[in-house]
């Protein structure tokens, strides 16, 4: 509770120091406008309703993006975590396709899938994929043989194990990679819609600056704060409702 | 199959609508500065509609995704720069320009200047030896524009280090020292004056080719020979446009067009430097930017670019 | 008598990953077990016990020889028999609670859900951990574990229990109430048992017949039949004269010490 208060006082001493340097001229920028001039136009926006819709297709493009690709990435990685002969084929492929940037793959990509949600949708997927393989993997490799041999003395099939023994076992691993992925693919959305605009709030912090109106792209990187921030504690919050053994047993 | 099925599906839809007027609908990319100005006046003012057109804009900001989409089909017509424009038909990309856009004025002011601090003490390329000059990417038009003013202006090219840094933080890199100079665009640069830290040095485009062609909208050419009276249409109406900015040049409307679009406060559009607004191209332009992109390696000796066929016979051309 | 499981001289090597030598760990121990008995095996540390253990529970494939149930081959865990591992630790389920753990062989098997809840009760009450149902496993003292162990064991139905030293990890008090808990759970549900151990007291103390294993690459040496009568209790017998003449015989051999000169009692 402490470290949060703390916490708390720092980023209140940074926002005013932010307002000091913007009204006294300590920063000189046309592009550095006081954190009361950005807190008015959210203010504004959120009545008229702007920003949400704004937000809203962001956070849609994201969340079906996330969905695709943390899916594909914990199916992958189960069944490469289990099968090693598979891993050998697999494994230099993903290694080398993992640290591809997404700006890069975004122009070839649009010939493929067009300028709309598809492209985004996917980059998103993409980008979320390989933290999930990887965690996943990670997760299956780490379960205790002797709980699969537990098992198999138990008389449980292959499917069983992996569905009742490698998931739950490997879960916490999951998860980690999920709280990994979740800011990459709110970055992501982020990037995708600055590079191949239209529409989301990538587009309006890029067409705010191009526009000269810094308060309008304060006020867009404002709200990603706080959603990245609340999305933070949903995770936390699901998490703990998923697996709550591990958190306890790591506090035990 | 598939496409008749879409055809037919599409025709169904269209039916009812179509019955009242023949409407046919055109995604646009079009990038939200000045240089769509022509377009968003046609479209503001209804040009497009009366000749049976609804117009799906895309905007895109600072990017340059306009043409992979046109080659992917995904919008049937995009504004884009020359430079890229000429790339992509380098490598194979069937475009054609099908209405002129913008070009650079002949006299200063122009829509883009080189600028630097003024106790810099630089003045030309000569005195930016050994130092950076900002662009907002590698291989393309500014900077093609940038190196050409540096030789012309006395520089050697290999002393001067260009960098990129986006517009709307060039001031910023000049006033921070993280550039020396920069190549800024309006509205960014008459802005950045205004603060009296920078002044321009050098206008590269009056400076290397007056009237230099910037800004072209551009179709597939299947596209084209598949709806021929579709970018008749379109090109009118474009054209129709052009006469309205430039007929009401800087009085209220223009304006406010201008700043409704761009987002652009009123004042600044107001004070910045414009294009021209042309509605033909000079072939011998075309070829003088072609000779430049090949003088700093963007074409090789081996690269043919058929000039005439570049533009569709929409583009009125001069010899 | 007809050998209810038999262990027909089975080998077992490795080949050594870096230098590519083959380690032999087992080389054609053979056994019997008889239905009902209590068998114990006994060992010093490293002999290849559990590697032992784990062939014969169809966890591991021999190098050569082969392990019978009822006369049949086995290949696999066989139904029916279930091993215990010494890690307790490891082989609960932590996201399982203790009742969850011990429906999980009755859930894997597809039993009715009020079925599994009344056999939950029953194997908990058992092994003495009534109250603790949903508790999760680390929350419990490493006894205590066990016993959930035992109870998960218990519910998956099992003809014949291996238990590869079940008892080493935990303290010594806990131990002689397990081990009582472990021969009150034999003779009640007429088990068989074959325990892997290297605690020579334990061994006579819980076992009809101990065999022993020798030093790599390990072979069972010797089997005695000690007779001690039942039921046994954690005190009095281990204070008679011929569970101490075992004792002693059983040690020396495995420390090797046949020829060493020891004052008789």
């Amino acid at each position: 509770m402490k470290k949060r208060t703390a916490g708390i006082v720092l980023l209140i001493l940074l926002l005013l120091l932010w307002e000091a340097s913007a009204r006294f001229g300590w920063v000189k920028s046309e592009n550095w406008p006081t954190l009361v001039a950005v807190l008015e136009v959210t203010y504004r926006q959120l009545l008229s309703g702007e920003l949400s819709l704004v937000l809203a297709a962001s956070m849609a493009r994201m969340i079906v993006g996330f969905v695709i690709g943390s899916l594909c990435g914990i199916l992958l990685g189960l069944l490469l975590g289990t099968l090693r002969t598979l891993d050998g084929f697999l494994t230099p492929l993903v290694e080398a396709v993992r640290p591809i940037p997404v700006p890069a793959i975004i122009p070839p990509l649009i010939l493929f899938l067009g300028i709309d949600d598809a492209l985004k949708i996917f980059v998103v997927a993409f980008s979320v994929f390989f933290p999930m393989l990887v965690s996943t993997v990670g997760g299956v490799r780490n379960v205790d043989e002797t709980l699969i041999r537990t098992a198999r003395t138990l008389q449980t099939t292959q499917g069983s194990i992996l569905r009742f023994v490698i998931l739950p076992a490997a879960l916490p691993s999951i998860m980690s990679g999920f709280r990994i992925s979740l800011p990459l693919a709110l970055i992501t959305t982020v990037v995708a819609e600055m590079i191949a605009g239209s529409s989301g709030i990538g587009y309006v912090i890029v067409r705010a600056q191009y526009a000269m109106q810094p308060q309008e792209m304060y006020s867009a990187v404002l709200c990603l704060m706080v959603i990245g921030y609340l999305l933070n504690l949903l995770f936390l919050l699901f998490e703990r409702r998923l697996i709550p053994w591990y958190h306890l047993s790591e506090n035990a | 199959m598939l496409t008749r099925a879409l055809a037919i599906l599409l025709l169904c839809v269209c039916l009812p609508a179509g019955a009242l007027a023949q409407t046919t609908k055109l995604r646009v990319s079009t990038n939200q500065n000045i240089d769509a100005a022509a377009f968003e006046a046609a479209k503001a003012n209804g040009y497009f509609a009366e000749e049976g057109l609804e117009i799906d804009t895309t905007p895109v900001v600072g990017g340059a995704v306009g043409l992979p989409a046109v080659a992917a089909g995904q919008v049937q017509i995009a504004a884009s720069n020359l430079i890229t424009i000429v790339l992509g038909v380098k490598n194979g990309l069937p475009f054609k320009i099908i209405a002129a856009g913008d070009a650079s004025s002949s006299a200063p002011p122009d829509l883009a200047g080189v600028a630097a601090k003024p106790e810099s003490g630089i003045k030309s390329g000569k005195e930016l030896e050994g130092k950076r000059l900002a662009v907002n990417t590698r291989n393309n038009i500014i900077w093609m524009f940038a190196r050409a003013w540096v030789e012309a202006t006395g520089g050697d090219l290999r002393k001067v280090s260009f960098i990129e840094v986006p517009f709307p933080q060039m001031v910023d890199a000049i006033r921070q020292g993280r550039a020396d100079a920069a190549f800024i665009v309006e509205p960014f640069l008459s802005v950045g004056l205004k603060s009296k830290e920078i002044e321009v040095i050098g206008w590269p485009y009056a400076t290397v080719l007056k009237n230099a062609p910037i800004s072209q909208w551009v179709a597939s050419k299947t596209y084209i020979d598949q709806n021929p009276q579709v970018i008749d249409k379109f090109v009118r109406a474009y054209n129709r446009g052009t006469d309205w900015i430039n007929e009401n040049n800087r009085n209220e409307k223009w304006v406010s067009l201008i700043s409704g679009y761009t987002r652009i406060a009123p004042d600044i559009v107001r004070t910045a430097a414009t294009p021209l607004f042309v509605k033909s191209m000079d072939v011998g332009q075309i070829e003088k930017s072609i000779e430049l992109m090949r003088k700093h390696g963007l074409l090789q000796a081996g690269d043919r670019i058929d000039v005439p066929g570049l533009l569709y016979r929409t583009v009125a051309s001069q010899k | 008598m007809r050998a209810f499981l038999r262990v027909d001289q089975i080998s077992k090597s490795y080949i050594d990953g870096a230098g590519g030598a083959e380690a032999k760990i087992l080389n054609s121990a053979s056994l019997e077990i008889r239905e009902s008995e209590f068998l114990a095996v006994i060992g010093p540390s490293g002999c290849g016990k559990s590697t032992f253990l784990q062939i014969i529970a169809g966890l591991m494939p021999p190098t050569s020889g082969r392990v019978l149930l009822c006369d049949k081959p086995i290949s696999g865990p066989p139904a029916h028999m279930v091993y215990l591992f010494q890690q307790y630790n490891k082989s609960l389920f932590p996201w399982r609670t203790v009742r969850d753990n011990v429906a999980f062989p009755m859930q894997m098997r597809g039993a009715a859900a009020a079925d599994i809840e009344q056999a939950c009760r029953d194997y908990i009450r058992m092994v003495g951990l009534a109250g603790h149902e949903n508790r999760y496993p680390w929350q419990l003292s490493g006894g205590m574990q066990q016993r959930v162990a035992i109870a998960r064991a218990l519910a998956a139905e099992p003809r014949i229990l291996l238990l590869d030293e079940p008892l080493s990890a935990v303290d010594a008090l806990t131990r002689m109430e397990l081990q009582s808990l472990i021969l009150e759970i034999w003779e009640r549900q007429k088990l068989t048992i074959l325990l892997v151990t290297h605690d020579v007291d334990e061994a006579v103390f819980m076992a009809d017949r101990v065999a022993t294993l020798t030093v790599s690459p390990a072979r069972i040496d010797s089997i005695i039949e000690t007779g001690i009568p039942r039921p046994r209790d954690p005190i009095t017998t281990r204070e008679r004269p011929d569970f101490l003449t075992f004792r002693r015989d059983l040690l020396n051999t495995l420390l090797n010490r046949q020829h060493a000169q020891i004052p008789s009692t």
